[in-house]
């Protein structure tokens, strides 16, 4: 009896150990941690990696870049115009608590999403309202803008606090890429009854450490802070599709490149993020697996504050001219022109300190986020460069800088802010060098500032602080996912840009026309307008790096650099 | 010997002020605006200078000091941004996590108390006994070793020695995890020596230079006239002297290790209060920033305070200066009194 009872104590602790030992664990090496486990409430990447695993949505972005149905049965049924959505969804879909998913729920996190205080996310649901849910299993919205003249004086879109007070003051609009942002992450549906207990009893405020249930493939299960988060997999996950063999996701926080990519070389982690171009070639010769975002992944521009007196457009007065009406012959234009046939961008592509080829001269502006890639160049400034060596014309560029007046032939004239001890000092440091040797003046001062400075700039444009910015842009070649975007917020190109009327015109037309080739010939002919001018210097298309072990497959990267783990198979 | 303590301790108070009022006020004239970082970029002006309203930013300087040390009630529904002030021990949420800050500090702290206390206990366990032989084997192979290694120990920066042994025990020999985790101690083991290694060199020398002045004096020669055996004049005369001034030197190096921590803990990805203090600084978290400062300084202080009272225990100058201070006041007030 003694035997027997020990024996099956035994037993069983042995089952336990293999089956522990047999747990497949996917570690993930991340810079920081994510901020919190609300999907809408943060944006950065390490927070997308995790938030994405653990929530659903009704659509997802499929690897080439394709929206395909996520919690919803089929594409939504698009009616008046493309004002009018109709999406069912999946019966029988369970949160990781075993409640049912319903309408309620998506309605919920619409709602959240939309109008939350510190919702990051409200970009997704600006243009819906009228928002109802029609029978359990399909919800029904409409998208338009405030019309002024239905509503009160005292009365703003801002002050709209809910879809039904929208439907009062809005009218039908079609917002083209609706669909695309559904698959964000912001579009995330979480539990209803679950937020509002945590919201009742105060655990709201402890990050979703209690409450982060989703419906998605993976569930939270614990949080180290600083350290580490790990995810379990849903066994009982309503997609039976997907592949993945992972038990468990590890989220390790590995602030330190340096560190990412000595736990990566030494095994400790399957997968890293942000490498930088030098780094993958060591990754490379040490047997890992470069991954790379579809497309090019952004940006590197010099950016031109055009409040400046130097580079800028001002009034007689000094004040910034702000009419939207390029004067192109002005001294500030033309010394923007000069800088811009200074710069060989072919420098920066092919340093192995800053791209080592992992990269691409790019001769459209980073205007051309929002507005798609020109394929036709006549009438703009494309006819003048090739993808070699970008604009770069130093006999041009030496013309216009000596008919320039002295005062801006001056060294040092130009303050010139990059983000402190990152790629963007070291590629403003080619600039500077560039221009000095082209116009014979050393023309540009750098300063290094952090990240919060760095946005606090960007976003004040104060023209005694800075002329000139070295900075990033997130974009992709798939354009259409990012245009509408970009298109609807023009508030977050105010800073450096500027825009001709006859541009802003072509924007508002992309904006109001759904997707497809008429939206994209406007927003084209809406670049065509930008590119008259300078707003900013293109500087390189980058693509997103990131590193698997070889033993990892069915990982892509979005077009935001995020990873795509449902299908990570481990072997 | 009471008195002498909580005299001790009513200094502390000055001085924390003081460190509070530093740490504020740079943290204060650091460019950035938390209130940006904390909405959307797509935020107005007017959202901007509502959240700032809310934050109690928009107050004069020396009011949101007085509400960093007595609390600050937000004109907000959002109760996240009120908090009861440095003297309740709350300096109110993360702008980035939204978590109270003094909970993430005493989470993590028993960590980076980990790292520091094994790195403290190796420097001593390597600098004591390598400062005596390096003393008494003065201009010998062992001493020229020691101080060799102890130049060394000092000139390396932190960070370069441990970015140096990941590179040759992790990644090359693929002996030690290059990623450091409290719960396993193997992977303490390349952080613990790169905290060490410049207190090691610290006390080694010190321990040297003390032991060096110490062996000359005249009680050392009398000892070693009346024939005691050299062991027993270095164990039993030299080294409880010697140590003293080493004692001091290694409380004053409890800060420096919480220091060592910030860089060790970021390369070693450790999760202690020095990558908190990173993150902070990097997402400009003011009450992170400020509540991780004041933690440090606090612990800083009391480690000093504590350092300060052993050695008035062990040096018997310093107990006796004290008594003889309570006996003269004693007997002048009996004298008065008469």
């Amino acid at each position: 009896m003694f035997l027997k009872k020990w024996g099956a104590v035994v037993t069983l602790l042995m089952i336990s150990v293999t089956a522990l030992a047999a747990q497949n664990i996917l570690v993930v090496g991340q810079a920081t941690d994510p901020i919190i486990l609300d999907p809408p409430m943060y944006s950065d990447t390490p927070t997308h990696n995790v938030n994405l695993l653990v929530y659903d949505r009704l659509y997802n972005l499929s690897s080439d870049g394709k929206v395909v149905p996520g919690l919803a049965v089929d594409l939504p049924k698009i009616e008046e115009n493309g004002t009018k959505y109709t999406i069912k969804i999946k019966n029988g879909v369970r949160f990781h608590n075993g409640q049912a998913l319903t309408i309620d729920d998506v309605i919920y996190s619409f709602q959240r999403g939309a109008f939350n205080d510190k919702s990051q996310m409200k970009s997704i649901f600006a243009m819906m309202y009228d928002v109802k849910k029609v029978d359990t299993v399909t919800i029904q919205f409409r998208t338009g803008f405030f019309d002024k003249s239905k509503a009160p004086a005292d009365i703003n879109d801002g002050s709209l606090k809910s879809f039904e007070d929208r439907a009062k003051y809005y009218k039908p609009a079609a917002f083209g890429s609706q669909l695309n942002q559904l698959t964000w992450l912001g579009a995330s549906i979480v539990s209803k009854a679950t937020l509002e207990k945590a919201q009742q009893d105060g655990s709201i405020k402890d990050y979703g450490v209690t409450w982060a249930i989703g419906s998605g493939p993976f569930k939270f299960d614990s949080w180290k802070q600083g350290d580490s988060i790990t995810l379990v997999r849903n066994k009982d996950y309503h997609d039976s599709m997907i592949k993945t063999n992972v038990d468990k996701i590890v989220f390790k926080t590995i602030r330190d490149p340096s560190a990412l990519k000595s736990a990566f070389l030494n095994k400790e982690v399957d997968l890293i993020m942000n490498v930088a171009p030098l780094d993958a070639r060591e990754i490379e010769s040490a047997g890992g697996k470069i991954l790379l975002t579809n497309g090019y992944f952004g940006y590197h521009y010099l950016g031109f504050n055009m409040k400046s007196p130097r580079v800028g457009q001002t009034n007689a007065d000094g004040s910034p001219d702000l009419d939207g009406e390029y004067d192109l012959n002005s001294p500030g234009a033309r010394l923007r022109l000069a800088i811009l046939y200074s710069i060989n961008p072919a420098d920066i592509v092919n340093s192995p300190d800053i791209m080592d080829r992992r990269g691409k001269v790019t001769l459209q502006y980073v205007e051309s986020l929002p507005f798609g890639h020109i394929d036709d160049p006549k009438g703009t400034r494309i006819e003048e460069g090739n993808t070699k060596t970008g604009y770069y014309n130093t006999a041009k560029a030496r013309e216009i800088f000596a008919s320039l007046p002295d005062s801006l032939k001056k060294p040092g004239i130009l303050k010139c802010t990059a983000l402190s001890g990152s790629v963007y000092v070291k590629e403003a440091l080619v600039v500077k060098d560039q221009v000095k040797r082209v116009l014979g003046v050393d023309l540009i001062n750098i300063e290094q500032v952090a990240l919060t400075e760095l946005a606090t700039r960007r976003s004040k444009t104060d023209p005694d602080v800075w002329d000139l910015i070295v900075n990033w842009t997130q974009t992709d070649d798939s354009y259409y996912i990012f245009v509408a975007f970009d298109g609807f917020n023009t508030s977050l190109l105010h800073d450096t840009k500027f825009y001709s009327k006859d541009a802003q015109t072509w924007i508002e037309k992309g904006n109001s026309l759904p997707n497809g080739p008429e939206r994209n010939v406007a927003y084209q002919n809406a670049q065509k307008a930008i590119l008259k001018a300078l707003p900013r210097v293109p500087l390189v298309a980058i693509m997103g790096i990131s590193a698997s072990q070889q033993n990892i497959s069915g990982v892509f990267l979005s077009p935001s650099g995020s990873f795509q783990l449902d299908d990570v198979v481990k072997k | 010997m009471v008195k002498y303590i909580l005299r001790r301790l009513l200094m502390i108070i000055p001085v924390l002020l003081g460190v509070t009022f530093i740490v504020f006020s740079l943290t204060y004239i650091a460019p950035g605006d938390p209130a940006r970082m904390i909405l959307p970029q797509d935020a107005t002006e007017a959202d901007i200078a509502q959240m700032r309203h809310f934050m109690g930013l928009d107050e004069p300087f020396i009011k949101q000091y007085f509400h960093f040390l007595f609390g600050f009630k937000s004109p907000s529904d959002d109760s996240s941004f009120s908090y009861k002030g440095l003297l309740a021990l709350d300096l109110g949420r993360s702008y980035v996590s939204n978590r109270p800050v003094f909970r993430t500090i005493l989470e993590r702290f028993p960590n980076t108390a980990l790292l520091s206390l094994f790195a403290l206990l190796l420097s001593v366990l390597l600098s004591i006994p390598a400062g005596i032989i390096s003393a008494t084997h003065q201009y010998s192979v062992p001493d020229m070793i020691v101080s060799i290694l102890s130049l060394l120990g000092l000139s390396m920066p932190a960070f370069w020695l441990g970015m140096i042994l990941i590179w040759i025990f992790s990644v090359q020999l693929k002996i030690f995890p290059s990623l450091a985790n409290p719960n396993n101690l193997k992977s303490l083991v390349l952080p613990v020596i790169t905290l060490a290694t410049m207190n090691t060199a610290v006390q080694a020398r010190m321990t040297r230079s003390s032991m060096l002045e110490i062996i000359r004096q005249d009680y050392i020669r009398t000892a070693r006239a009346k024939g005691l055996e050299e062991k027993k004049v270095i164990r039993r005369h030299a080294l409880n002297n010697a140590l003293i001034p080493v004692v001091t030197v290694i409380g004053l190096q409890v800060g420096q290790l919480l220091v060592g921590a910030v860089l060790t803990e970021t390369v070693f990805s450790y999760p202690g209060i020095g990558t908190i203090m990173v993150d902070a600084i990097q997402r400009k978290d003011t009450p992170q920033i400020l509540a991780s400062v004041v933690f440090v300084a606090i612990v800083f202080a009391l480690v000093n305070l504590v350092v300060d009272i052993v050695y008035a225990f062990i040096d018997p100058r310093i107990r006796a200066q004290y008594e003889g201070i309570a006996k003269i006041k004693i007997n002048n007030s009996l004298g008065k009194s008469k």
